[in-house]
């Protein structure tokens, strides 16, 4: 009798752990250190997109949210700051004509000014076929301090 | 008739500076008369006290002085858009002896503006604080001994501090703190000052040895960083009126 009670709960303990292990595996880490966490909905995690594709995603309360392209992996400093602008190829905010909350397309973001850090409005982004690049989204406070970030996900973008 | 003298002189003083209020044109036009009127009014008060004579003894004993008041800048860059205007608080302690005090004053005045820093997302508002601060040593000269009304006049020079700080992310990282001598004119009443506590009224004059520095914050491009850039400076010379309670100890 105890050893059936043992197994069980040995079964049980083992089922906990896994569950533990696989959703830890799937959360990825937000790009900066923020306390609340925007979800990036579509393109997923290495998925391949072509033509205007649309990027979804979901925000808390942020005023002020950036969504931009990379090509390379973003990374960000101990000082919670970006330390390669110049991968940044592109993307849209609060403050630019088209913005929608939540959705995107890539006809509709603007290719970054590294000089002057910003989407300037020089034309939309222009992605090379079956080339890996990575998108992300975050949020800022009314005092532009960033209140919360999604993690990187990376795409390949195809004829 | 003399102490009539000086409560005429005091009360055409008080209407030309309301006159001169209501209808003052710019600022320097402005400071320029109302040093004048405060010049004018100590002259007054000072021939009033000549004509009465010596005919009451001055006290020889000593007077211990502590104090606390509030006083309001009525000119300069208080009133203009620098920072909006605030009472401010004054702590003083000192000792007198004859017609003569000396006096160890500190004055303080905290003010918040609100602001706009440009960025790439529009405007984005913020406050700002300003705190002036003055320590300073003056000599009274009474102008009158044994009355229950005591004009004086004399002089004050110390040092005056500005800290600015806003409250953007780097809160008070981002402040700035300047130093400077201040000095000027006093002249003003004491009520009842043969009892424990009495009344004080004054204007005083502050003239900063230079003007302050101020700043104002952007955030230029998509990368959230703030920049402090310098702004105009900021000119706090002002005529202030002061009042507030003085507690008098006599050995």
């Amino acid at each position: 009798m105890y050893d059936n009670i043992l197994k069980n709960l040995i079964i049980f303990s083992s089922a906990i752990l896994l569950l533990v292990i696989s959703v830890s595996c799937d959360d990825q880490a937000s790009l900066f250190d923020t306390d609340r966490e925007s979800r990036l909905i579509s393109p997923e995690n290495k998925e391949e997109i072509s033509g205007d594709a649309e990027f979804r995603y979901s925000s808390y309360d942020a005023k002020y949210l950036i969504l931009a392209l990379f090509s390379d992996y973003p990374s960000v400093n101990s000082d919670n700051r970006l330390t390669n602008w110049e991968d940044c190829i592109g993307g849209i905010h609060t403050n630019m004509p088209y913005f929608t909350r939540g959705v995107c397309r890539l006809s509709i973001m603007q290719s970054y000014d590294v000089d002057k850090n910003e989407f300037n409005g020089n034309g939309p982004v222009i992605l090379d076929y079956n080339r890996k690049y990575y998108w992300c989204v975050w949020g800022l406070d009314e005092q532009l301090r960033i209140i919360e970030s999604s993690p990187v996900y990376e795409f390949t973008y195809v004829e | 008739m003399s102490k009539n003298n000086i409560i005429n002189s005091l009360e055409l003083g008080c209407q030309s500076i309301k006159i001169y209020f209501v209808n003052g044109g710019n600022y320097l036009k402005n400071q320029f008369i109302l040093v004048l009127i405060l010049l004018f009014f100590i002259v007054n008060v000072d021939i009033s006290a000549e004509s009465k004579g010596k005919e009451d003894d001055t006290s020889n004993n000593i007077r211990i002085m502590l104090g606390l008041g509030a006083s309001y800048p009525l000119t300069g860059r208080f009133l203009n858009d620098t920072f909006d205007n605030s009472i401010g608080l004054n702590i003083f302690a000192g000792a007198g002896y004859q017609s003569f005090d000396f006096i160890c004053e500190f004055s303080h005045y905290s003010s918040k503006k609100e602001m706009e820093a440009v960025s790439s997302f529009g405007n984005i508002p913020y406050n700002k604080t300003y705190k002036y601060e003055l320590l300073a040593l003056s000599v009274r000269y009474r102008l009158i001994q044994n009355s229950n009304i005591v004009p004086y006049a004399g002089a004050f020079a110390g040092v005056s501090s500005l800290d600015i700080y806003d409250d953007v992310y780097i809160n008070k990282d981002n402040s700035i703190n300047s130093c400077r001598y201040c000095f000027g004119p006093v002249a003003g009443i004491l009520l009842f000052p043969n009892n424990v506590v009495n009344v004080f009224v004054e204007m005083k004059y502050c003239f900063n040895g230079n003007s302050f520095s101020d700043y104002n914050l952007s955030n230029r491009g998509i990368a959230g960083a703030w920049r402090k850039d310098e702004s105009s400076k900021i000119n706090l010379n002002a005529l202030y009126v002061v009042g507030g309670l003085s507690c008098t100890i006599i050995y």
